[in-house]
Formats: structure tokens, C-alpha cells, sequence
């Protein structure tokens, strides 16, 4: 008895499971995603998906022969995003031409899509579609789609062509004697850049898309078996985790992925230069490219890349280290010097030199306000200047340049508001900042903050201050790589790129926080 | 703050000794009030009678290899016994850090801020020992590699800007004194300042290779012995008779640079450096503190093992659960090192009378007694074994 019921529960089940898999067939049939035999369903339905789009542009024709009537056929695309050449030459010239002459015996009865395909279609790329939402994806995203009488499948045929910036000099990074090109907002010209600069086949470019309504393209690169792989696991975790309407730039990813997200201080580097990327690629750390984004960025970041430029590896190695010790001088400087001016004139006025304090002490004579509020007014001004200046078109620019070297800081120490001493600093700090253009945001934050401090504490203050932002860079981690390396914790191997950059040949590792698979450089140098 | 384990390597735990010791070593004027112009030797017999407490540490850590002086009481002498010894430390930790934030608060009362109230001094000062501590003690330690290489340079380059002001015969005469004050002199720096080396015991299990311990421990001491007696040899060599009348030595040493006006007030720069190694001195202090307050009062194992991905946002909520003892600790430093001294001269006098006594308790006494009981304990579990 057990046994006949058993049975009859596995027929029951069979039973059960053919009905479920009918059901789920009508479904796909009734489906209104999916495309259908009929051409004038199809391109009624592509178009009221894509309804209001005043540029599709939608081309009928006919061609070849299924079952010796003419196929009738339909031609989507984007007007403004494809290469119309591309399309008559590629497309419609071989399907109405082509495949009517004589000598494409092969093709006399078109029995499938895959067919045209293979044997008609000259384009480089080409992929069957099914679904109305992949019809209207790969439109917009500048492919061409054939649709054709008789066939549920329609064609994607890659046909991309728009209007892009060619590839120029980079404006915010120059370059004297290192190569000139600059990235561009196409991602493929971008890759292709780090491509022909790094022609290894274990260059790994992974492909995503984030950003549910821009849908955009973005590239992971790393050089397997030299890059950390936990490294490259970790950022595409963190990069698979990203849940966000959309990505315009680069900085979009930024706060998603990094590691000290309400620091001053930037964790993920960023360049327009590819053969800086391709520099940071072979010390073992990850790129991300973003498409529409002329600038590629690198992880992980150490502070250390705050003051360090493409252009140090071309020149002399005694002048880089001297211009790596220079930038780092300029950073103090524009970091500590208001605060340190405010500190010696208010708290230690012992520590400066009696002819300098006579003169300081006559230069301020009369002056209004208390030193820190000099000073303080001093730098909102100078804020709002650089502000106005980077926000204003180029002609306007100038005028700020100069109602601000002049009016602000002539006029207003000939009427004894401000000392002069308290320009002069004010000056020598911003351009200072220039000196460290990528840690020029962190600069002005933390100068504020020893502002304070000096203001209350004099030099005690700042040094308190100092350490606090000493403590603070060195406890952010970028990707697991301690931020302060090679200093703090002290590496011997990286200290020979750091302030101090020894000639190339003897940079024999790669740094050692970024954890490479492949640690070894290059052969250690023939004895000299 | 989180605490933890398997961070640091032997050479960043030696320059932490290093910083740890120079906070206080760059403060030589209580020692050279006793022993004058022969200071200097005591720095090197000293070293070697902190040798002994060294000893005891090292030989517990090979008995009990990755565990701290908290765990080593609790295995030796059982939970209750042993945390009860435990507290002892404790009070010993906090006392340290009270009486070194006192310190600090004063010198800068006197130097650098003479109108300000010294509890907001202070109250900055544990400010910036707090927010380190917060950002986890593994920071400090790391940063302490760079700090001690800082000032050791700044030792060297003030050395080598005073010499021309440097008269050799202020060195004599040699060994004149009355025996005692040797002896006094020689257990002084070997209990207050070396011996304080004990608070690194509660720091071992963080290390990468726990069997370098030992040789840690003794080149931190033997190069901040080394530094001491250059610095001390150096004030001797430039104040003479005065050194024993100033309040810091080196300070007024470093007073006298001047080279061509533009070297000169070099002193604000070792205020600063003195200003820095003090936060890291503190800030090592609470920590052990909290250390010790978690492990005796906390049920499970507080520490946490080290994330390679540690500072990514997700993670870093995870382990933030401590109990608030940070806060707790750093708030009883501030109150006790308001506390700690009524007068200057009630401090001087402890200093020197008092202050050996009182460290040489929890520096040598107490450890020797567990060193014992352990070894007593292995005696007994051996025979044990040979009669099972």
C-alpha cells in the first residue's frame, strides 16, 4: 500500500511540475516585454516605450527573402549618438544591396536573424536582443537596433558615434618633459590610454554599471598578480555595495568606497594624466575609471601622494627630493604660519626678534582689532576670493584678482584695519597652499582649526593641535594601507619615494604598505 | 577605542619605550639636585640596577608568553587573588598618569602659559591624550617611531649648537660626594624613571614577535640611557654650578644657544617636543589603565584582533563596544592630577624622598612576589605530575 501511494505522489508531482512550467509559457507569451512575431506590434511597442524621445529616428526598409517574400525590417537608433556612415555602409547598404546581388548565393533564403549576423552585417559588434527594455537600453546607450517581419529577436548593432573632446593636454596637471595627453569623458579612450602604456595581458579592465537611472559604465583596472588580490576584492565589494541614482563624476564613488569619509584628508588619489595612473597601476594599487569622467582614480592613497607629482620621475633625482622637501615646507607653512603668527604676536611675543616685534608693533599701530580677528577676517577674505575666482568666468576673474590684491589688502592697510604683517602672512600661506594643490582643501580646514587653537592656547595650542592632526592621519587607513606610510609606521623600502626620491634604479621594491603580490621591482643595480 | 593585539613590531614597541622614557629623561633637574655634576653616572648605574626589575618582567613573560601583567596575576594567583593584586597596578598606572599630567601642567604654567588657569591647561592637554586613545593606541605607536627619531636630532643638533658654549672642567670634581647620595641617586633613576618600563608589560601581547620582548624592553632602555647621559653630560658641561639650581636643566642649557642671531630661543622647540612626548607618555599610561580596569572588571576578553580592512565605515562600528572606561579614566586623571600636589615643594620633597619608595613597590615588589608564586606553582605542578 505504502509503496502505491508512494506512486502516487511522484506522478501528483509531475503532474504539478507540467502544469507550473505551461503556466510560466503562456505567461511569456502574454509577456508585453517581449518581443513578438509581428514588426508593427514591435515598433509600436519600441516606440511607446521610448515615447517622447524627439530623437529616435526610426528607418523602414526591406530586404532578401524569407520563404520568397521580402523581409520587412526596421532600423532604431538615437539620433546624434551614432555614426550615420556606420549605418549606411554597415548596415543598410549590405541588407538592401547586398543581399540581392548575385553573388551572395549563401544568403538567398534568410531563415534566422543569427543569419544576417553572420553573414551580411559589417559591424564590428552585434548581439540579439528580446526584450523591449533591452531594446530601449541599447538605444540610448548609442546602438542601432534592427528589427525585422517574421522574427521574435531583434539585432543591437554596435554603431557609437558621438561628438567627444579629443584627447588634449591636461589643464590641472602639466607636464614639462613626461608625456602630454590628458584622459577624456569617452571611458573607452581612457582605457585604451592605460592599454598602450601598460601592454601586459595581465591588465585587467572589469566592466559594471552603477547608477540605476544614468546606467553608467564604469572600469575596474589592476594588474593581476602584482595588485593585492584582497586589495581588488575589497574595492569591488565595496563598489558592488553602491546603491545610487546616479554617477556624473568620478567624486560621485568616492564617499561610497573610501575609508575616512568625513576627513579632511582625500583616501582616494585621482589624475587626468594616464601615464600617472599607469605609475600607480605598477606600484601594485587599483584604478577606477567612471565614463563621462576625464580623471581616473587610484587606490589605495598614502599621504605621501599629497607631494608627489608625474613630472618627479623625469627629472634629476637631487632635484626631486628637493622639490618633495620643498612642497612639504610649503604645507607646513600654509598650514601652521597663521597660526603660528597669531601664537608669537599674542602668547610668545619673547620668541621674536626685538627689531622684528618693533616693527610689527608699529606696522599694527592703531589697528582696531585683536591680532586673531585680523587674522581671521584676513583668511574668510582670501577664502571667498579663491572661491570667486575659481566660480567666476575667466574675464570676470581677473577683475576679482584685482579688486582683491588691490582694493582688499592695499586699501585696507593704508585705512589701518588690517596690518600689514597680517597681509604679508596672509599671502605668503595662500601661495604656500598652491605649492600642494591636491591637499589644498584639507590645508584650509586644518588651518582654521590650529587658528583656534594658537588663539587660545598660543604655541601650546598648536602643538597640541599638531599632534591631534598627527594622530589623525596617522590612524585613517586607505584600503588597509596605513595613511601615514612609509613614516608612521616607518618602512625602510618606501622612505626611497617619499620625501626623498632615490634615482630609479635603485627603487628596486614597490612600496611595501600597498602589500603587492610581486614585491620586487626591478634587479638590484650592477655595483657602480 | 578598541584594544588590541598583533600590531606592532619589536621596533616600534622599542621607540615607544624610547619616547616614553625621554618624556622624562629631558627632565633631569630632581636627580642632579642630589648627585650635582656626577648625575651623569648615576643615568648609567641606574640603567643597570633597573636591570634587576627587568630581569623579573622578562623571566614572567617567558613563564606566561602573550600575556600581560593583569593576565599573568590572574593565572598565577587565580581570578580573585589575582585581581586583586591587579588593582594595585591599577592605582599604580593612574597615579603615574596623574602625577605626569601634573607635571606637564605645571611646566607649562611656568613656560609657556603663566596667566592660565592649570586646569585648562590640563584639560587640553588630556584632550589630545583622549581623542589618540579614541583613534586606538596602535596609532601612538606607530607615530612613535617618528617622534623618537625627532628627538634624538633635536638632542644631537642642540648638543652640537651649545658646544662652543661648553667648559670641560665643570665635570669636576669626579665621584666627591657622600656615598649615600650615590645610592639615592642610583635607585631614584632606576626606580622613577627607568623601572617605570613596567607599564610596557601590559603592552607585550600587541606585539607581532612576542619572543623579542626582552630585547625591546632593554635597547629602549639602553639608548634612552644613552640619550640621558649626553643630555646630562651636556647641561653639566654648559650651566656648571648652576644646574643644580634650575628647575629644568635642559631648558636653560638650550637657552644658551645662539649662533650668528638666527639660532637662538631654541628652547620653544623642546617645550614643543617636551609638550609632545608628554601626550605620548599619558596617553600610553591610560591606556594601560583602561587595559587593566577592562581585563579586571570586564567577563570576556575585551581585545579585539586586527582587520585588514579595520578603518572601512562598516567595520568600524562593529568594534566600538567598549565600556566607557576611556572617558571614565581620562576624566579620574584630570580630577587626581589637579589633586595630586598642594605645593611645588611638597612635590620636590616627594620626588625625592618618597617617589622611589612608592614605585620600587609596583615595580619590583609585587612582581618578584608573582614571580615566585609562579615559579612555586610550576614546582608544584611538576611534582604532581611525577607522582601521577
Amino acid at each position: 500500500m505504502r509503496f502505491i501511494s508512494q506512486i502516487i505522489h511522484v506522478i501528483k508531482k509531475k503532474q504539478e511540475k507540467e502544469i507550473e512550467t505551461e503556466e510560466r509559457a503562456v505567461d511569456t507569451h502574454k509577456n508585453p516585454n517581449i518581443l513578438s512575431k509581428s514588426l508593427s506590434r514591435n515598433i509600436q511597442s519600441v516606440q511607446s516605450v521610448l515615447v517622447n524621445s524627439a530623437d529616435l529616428v526610426l528607418r523602414e526598409f526591406s530586404f532578401g527573402k524569407h520563404q520568397d517574400t521580402e523581409i520587412k525590417a526596421a532600423l532604431f537608433f538615437i539620433d546624434g549618438m551614432v555614426n550615420m556612415q556606420m549605418i549606411n555602409d554597415g548596415i543598410i547598404k549590405p541588407l538592401m544591396h547586398d543581399s540581392q546581388s548575385s553573388h551572395k548565393k549563401g544568403v538567398s533564403d534568410i531563415a534566422s536573424l543569427e543569419e544576417v549576423k553572420e553573414k551580411l552585417l559589417v559591424s564590428g559588434e552585434a548581439k540579439a536582443v528580446q526584450t523591449f527594455n533591452d531594446i530601449a537600453l541599447g538605444c540610448i546607450s548609442g546602438n542601432a537596433i534592427l528589427l525585422a517581419e517574421g522574427f521574435d529577436k531583434g539585432l543591437e548593432i554596435s554603431v557609437k558615434g558621438w561628438q567627444q573632446r579629443a584627447v588634449t593636454e591636461p589643464t590641472s596637471e602639466t607636464s614639462v618633459r613626461g608625456p602630454r595627453e590628458g584622459f577624456t569623458e569617452n571611458i573607452r579612450t581612457n582605457t585604451s590610454m592605460i592599454r598602450r602604456k601598460i601592454k601586459d595581458p595581465s591588465l585587467k579592465i572589469k566592466a559594471s554599471t552603477i547608477g540605476k537611472r544614468t546606467q553608467t559604465l564604469v572600469n575596474l583596472i589592476y594588474i593581476e598578480g602584482l595588485a593585492n588580490p584582497d586589495l581588488v576584492h575589497e574595492v569591488e565589494s565595496r563598489m558592488s555595495q553602491i546603491d545610487i541614482d546616479a554617477v556624473l563624476a568620478t567624486s560621485y564613488l568616492e564617499p561610497y568606497i573610501e575609508d575616512a569619509p568625513v576627513s579632511v584628508f582625500p583616501t582616494i588619489w585621482f589624475s587626468e594624466k594616464p601615464d600617472a595612473v599607469a605609475g600607480k597601476l605598477l606600484e601594485g594599487r587599483v584604478a577606477i575609471a567612471v565614463d563621462g569622467a576625464p580623471f581616473v582614480m587610484s587606490m589605495p592613497m598614502l599621504f605621501i601622494e599629497n607631494f608627489q607629482s608625474a613630472e618627479d620621475y623625469i627629472k634629476r633625482s637631487p632635484y626631486s627630493t628637493a622639490m618633495r622637501i620643498l612642497r612639504l615646507i610649503a604645507f607646513m607653512i600654509s598650514v601652521f604660519m597663521p597660526a603660528l603668527y597669531i601664537a608669537l604676536s599674542t602668547y610668545q611675543q619673547e620668541l621674536i626678534p626685538t627689531t622684528l616685534l618693533f616693527t610689527m608693533a608699529a606696522s599694527s599701530e592703531g589697528v582696531p582689532f585683536p591680532v586673531v580677528v585680523e587674522m581671521a577676517l584676513m583668511m574668510m577674505i582670501f577664502e571667498i576670493l579663491q572661491e570667486a575666482g575659481i566660480r567666476m568666468p575667466r574675464p570676470v576673474g581677473q577683475t576679482i584678482s584685482i579688486v582683491g590684491a588691490l582694493v582688499m589688502g592695499e586699501a585696507a592697510v593704508r585705512a589701518g584695519l588690517v596690518g600689514a604683517p597680517v597681509v604679508i602672512v596672509i599671502a605668503i600661506t595662500a601661495v604656500s597652499s598652491f605649492a600642494v594643490p591636491f591637499a589644498a582643501d584639507a590645508v584650509s580646514l586644518t588651518r582654521w582649526f590650529l587658528l583656534i587653537m594658537a588663539s587660545v592656547m598660543g604655541t601650546y595650542g598648536i602643538t597640541l593641535g599638531g599632534f591631534i592632526l598627527l594622530v589623525h592621519l596617522v590612524s585613517i587607513r586607505s584600503f588597509g594601507s596605513p595613511y601615514l606610510a612609509p613614516l608612521a609606521p616607518f618602512q625602510n623600502a618606501g622612505i626611497k619615494d617619499s620625501f626623498v626620491r632615490v634615482p630609479l634604479d635603485d627603487m628596486t621594491k614597490r612600496p611595501q604598505s600597498l602589500k603587492p603580490q610581486d614585491v620586487v621591482r626591478q634587479a638590484s643595480p650592477p655595483s657602480k | 577605542m578598541k584594544l588590541e593585539r598583533d600590531s606592532i613590531s619589536p621596533n616600534q614597541f622599542m621607540f615607544s619605550i624610547i619616547c616614553f622614557m625621554h618624556a622624562i629623561v629631558l627632565r633631569s633637574g630632581f636627580i642632579i639636585s642630589i648627585t650635582r655634576q656626577d648625575s651623569w653616572i648615576m643615568s648609567i648605574t641606574g640603567f643597570i640596577f633597573s636591570l634587576l626589575p627587568l630581569g623579573v618582567y622578562v623571566a614572567l613573560m617567558k613563564n606566561y608568553p602573550n600575556k600581560n601583567l593583569i593576565e599573568i596575576n590572574q593565572a598565577v594567583f587565580g581570578k580573585i587573588v589575582g585581581n586583586l593584586i591587579s588593582l594595585f597596578y591599577l592605582f599604580f598606572f593612574l597615579s603615574l598618569a596623574a602625577l605626569n599630567t601634573h607635571d606637564l601642567g605645571h611646566f607649562v604654567l611656568s613656560y609657556m602659559l603663566p596667566e592660565t588657569p592649570v586646569a585648562i591647561i590640563v584639560l587640553f592637554f588630556l584632550g589630545a591624550c583622549f581623542y589618540s586613545l579614541k583613534k586606538g593606541v596602535k596609532n601612538i605607536m606607530h607615530l612613535s617611531t617618528l617622534i623618537a627619531f625627532v628627538t634624538l636630532i633635536a638632542m644631537i643638533i642642540n648638543s652640537v649648537l651649545i658646544a662652543k658654549d661648553t667648559h670641560f672642567e665643570f665635570i669636576f670634581p669626579l665621584l666627591q660626594l657622600e656615598p649615600e647620595k650615590y645610592v639615592q641617586g642610583t635607585v631614584s633613576i632606576g626606580a622613577v624613571v627607568m623601572g617605570e618600563v613596567l607599564v610596557f608589560t601590559m603592552l607585550t601581547p600587541m606585539l607581532k614577535n612576542g619572543k623579542k620582548v626582552g630585547k625591546s624592553l632593554f635597547f629602549g632602555m639602553l639608548i634612552s640611557t644613552f640619550s640621558s647621559v649626553v643630555v646630562m653630560i651636556r647641561n653639566i658641561l654648559t650651566l656648571g654650578p648652576l644646574v643644580t639650581v634650575v628647575t629644568l636643566p635642559t631648558f636653560e642649557s638650550i637657552r644658551n644657544v645662539s649662533l650668528a642671531d638666527i639660532f637662538t630661543r631654541l628652547e620653544s622647540i623642546y617645550a614643543i617636543l617636551l609638550v609632545i612626548l608628554f601626550v605620548v607618555r599619558v596617553s600610553i599610561l591610560i591606556y594601560v589603565s583602561v587595559l587593566a580596569m577592562t581585563q579586571i572588571f570586564s567577563k570576556e576578553s575585551p581585545i579585539v584582533p586586527e582587520l585588514a580592512y579595520e578603518n572601512s565605515p562598516r567595520e568600524k562600528k562593529k568594534h566600538q563596544n567598549q565600556p566607557p572606561f576611556l572617558l571614565l579614566t581620562t576624566a579620574l586623571t584630570f580630577f587626581y592630577s589637579l589633586i595630586v600636589f598642594e605645593s611645588p615643594i611638597e612635590n620636590s620633597h616627594w620626588g625625592a624622598t618618597v617617589a622611589p619608595f612608592f614605585s620600587l613597590t609596583f615595580e619590583l615588589l609585587l612582581p618578584a612576589i608573582t614571580l615566585v608564586a609562579a615559579i612555586f606553582r610550576k614546582i608544584v605542578s611538576k611534582k604532581k605530575e611525577v607522582n601521577a
